[in-house]
Parts: structure tokens; sequence; C-alpha cells
């Protein structure tokens, strides 16, 4: 099993510039992450959770932060590029145990790696569809990917994201995005 | 000894006799002095007369416990200054102050006094001209969590202001916070900013992205 420090050695970090020169700046705010479309995102994703386990406290949005440099990533990643005006990757990133949880509630029977994997695929898809529910209107949302333990990725990460802890059932888990506009590979 | 003088200690406290005794307020002036604040200014701490003042003053003095600092040109006239604002709140410029002799300097200044004596040619004209010294700048100190409430506050509602505050630094070179030892940053939590490369890169940041300068109140005294 590869840990996930080496998963995230594999990532390509960008340096971005911001927006051109002569972009005024309500011109760049009106194409930036709508702030009504990040709550569509984050309700419809708590609501993932919420549904499995009705008669459970749903899960709660703790309080952002920015993150440079190190991306926060946990044992499994389910993440979708998005480009627009800008461009970027919105993910959730989980501990093993929170993938259990959601392998228990959809009746697994088996529990090993190999099922978590399948687990992380499954929500990756429904972060898509999340993701294009939520920012479609004005955004790209590319095909999932999913990265854990030994799964190479080419996942593109800028080097500032936005972080939003999501706690379910005492385990935490990170929503993100990471959006940057001209891509400059300097890693 | 004028109010503009400045002492400093001879000795370092664990350098004192422990047999030395000396009245309360003889000590409180004698930890007050650093070599740094003006007679006046420590009269005007303890609301002593100028003659209270001298006389603690020479008692320390007879006690070789402290020295008059000898001062430079820039030195000495931050010094007046610095009386000037704590004694006489009439006078409105150095350049006034100085014109006006007080704190101790009687008659006109000709000139500045030049580096080299050598070299110096003594004034002929009594053409009163001189040009006040920069007294030194304090060094400017950000307070990131002002900065953040002042991106916060040009947004509608809290998740706008924190994707605003995103916005502004996704622009800032992470090799510069990192340089500040900053990973991350919490939308509560404040640091103060005295590299004055970040100070720049966030100040040019919230310009392009809000199309405000930051304003004056985002910097604090150090």
């Amino acid at each position: 099993m590869v840990h996930p420090e080496r998963s995230l050695r594999r990532l390509t970090f960008f340096r971005m510039n911001t927006s051109s020169p002569n972009e005024s700046a309500d011109q760049t705010l009106s194409r930036f992450l709508n702030a009504e479309q990040l709550e569509i995102f984050k309700k419809i994703t708590t609501d993932y959770f919420a549904k499995l386990a009705s008669s459970e406290a749903p899960p709660e949005i703790g309080e952002a932060f920015v993150q440079f440099e190190s991306p926060v990533l946990l044992d499994y990643t389910s993440a979708v590029r998005i480009s627009g005006s800008y461009t970027g990757t919105i993910y959730v990133t989980a501990p093993s145990v929170m993938i259990d949880h959601l392998l228990v509630l959809h009746q697994e029977a088996e529990i090993n790696n190999n099922t978590r994997a399948d687990m992380c695929r499954e929500f990756s898809n429904v972060l898509s569809g999340n993701a294009s529910h939520a920012f479609g209107s004005q955004w790209a949302i590319s095909v999932p990917q999913s990265i854990w333990p030994g799964n190479p990725s080419d996942l593109l990460l800028p080097p500032s994201t936005f972080v939003m802890p999501l706690v379910w059932r005492k385990t935490q888990s990170y929503l993100v995005v990471g959006l940057h506009a001209i891509a400059q590979p300097v890693i | 000894m004028t109010p503009a003088s400045i002492f400093e200690r001879n000795f370092e406290f664990h350098q004192l006799p422990t047999t030395l005794r000396l009245r309360s307020l003889d000590w409180g002036v004698y930890f007050t002095i650093d070599g740094s604040k003006t007679t006046g200014e420590i009269q005007s701490h303890f609301r002593l007369n100028e003659n209270q003042g001298s006389e603690v003053f020479t008692r320390l003095l007879q006690m070789e416990l402290i020295r008059e600092k000898r001062l430079n040109l820039q030195e000495h006239i931050h010094a007046v200054a610095l009386q000037a604002d704590s004694s006489d709140s009439r006078v409105k410029s150095l350049d006034e102050f100085i014109r006006t002799g007080s704190a101790g300097i009687s008659g006109p200044l000709h000139s500045a006094p030049p580096a080299d004596p050598a070299t110096a040619t003594p004034a002929k004209n009594s053409t009163p001209v001189f040009t006040p010294l920069p007294a030194p700048s304090p060094k400017k100190t950000m307070s990131l969590l002002l900065v953040i409430r002042f991106i916060q506050d040009q947004s509608r509602d809290k998740t706008s202001g924190q994707l605003a505050v995103y916005r502004v630094f996704m622009g800032v070179d992470t090799r510069l916070l990192k340089r500040n030892g900053i990973q991350s940053l919490r939308f509560q939590d404040d640091r103060l900013i005295t590299d004055a490369d970040l100070q720049k890169s966030i100040s040019e940041n919230v310009s392009k992205s809000l199309g405000k300068d930051l304003p004056d109140e985002v910097f604090v005294l150090a």
C-alpha cells in the first residue's frame, strides 16, 4: 500500500497569474466562483450523506480556511476538474474509515482496499453530478477522477486551495476547491 | 542638562551592588532610563517639574549610576522633536520648534554642521537655513486579520467574503507566504506581517481583486 504522502508527490502544482491587467475587478469577480453556487454544492454534498443515514445527524461543514502549497489529502480522494474563466479542481478527500462507513451503508458485504476503491470511484461520480448541478451553468465539469493509495494520478492542484472541513460520524473529511487563472507548471 | 538630554545606565541590573539603596522615585527613574528616552519624557512620565527631575538625575549622576549619552546631530534633533511633542502642544513643526529656540536651544541655527569638521567652511551668512533630518521611521507592520476583515467587509455575506479572501490570496506567491511561515489562512486568526515584499504582494492583489486599495488602518504599530 502506498502512503498518501506518496500519492501527493505525483500531483502537479501550478503557479498562477491572476486576471489580465486590462480586466476590471468587477469583471473578474463576476467570473469567479459564485458563493450561491458553492452553497448549493455544499448542500447537495452533505445531503448525500444525510440521505444515506437519515436517522442520524447530517454532516456539518466546519469553518473554511485557505491552504497554501501542501494540499489537504487523506486516504481516498474523489475529484473533478472544472474550467471556465478559471480552471481548477474540486475534490472530497476522506480517511478510509469514512469510506468504510459508506460501504456499510451501501450494504457491501466485504470491506477491503478493492471495495474501498470502488466506493471512492462511485463517490467521484456523485461528486461530478453534484458539481454539474451546482456549477454546470458557468463551468465545464470533467470526468471524475479517483485517488487512493497506490493509484497514480495526474490530478492538477493549484498552490492555494479553499478548504471546507466536513464532519460526519465523528470523522473529518474535506471538501476542497482549488482554482487558478493561467497555469504555469513549476514542479 | 536640558529636557532633550538622554542618559544611559552605567551598569546592567545584575551588576548593581546589593548594598545600593535608592529612593523609590530614583529607582523608578533609573529603570526608565534606557538610552533613548529624553529627560523631559521621563520627567513627564513621573509628573516631575524641571527642578524635581533635575534633582533625581543629579543624584543618579553623583552616584555614577548613569551618564549622559553623546548624541550625533540626527539623534539630537530627534530627541528635541520628541521633547517638543511631549511638552509643548503649541509647537507645530520641528522647523518652527528649532527656530523658536525651545527646549534649551538658544539663538538661531544657521546651518547644519558639516559631517567632517576638517572640511567645514564657517558660515558667513546669518540667514537661517535648516533642513531637518528625518526621524527614524517605524517599521510598518500589517495585520493579516485587518486585511481579511477589509476584504470581507466588501462582500455581502460570509461565504462571498471568504471566497473573496481566497481570490486575493490566490494571487499571492505562496513562496512569499512560506517565507513568512504562513502555510494556511484561517479567517479569524491574526498574524503580523513585517516582510515588505509580502505586504506589497497582498496590497497589489487586494487592489487587483477588489478595485480598492488597502486602507492605512490595516497597518499597526509594531
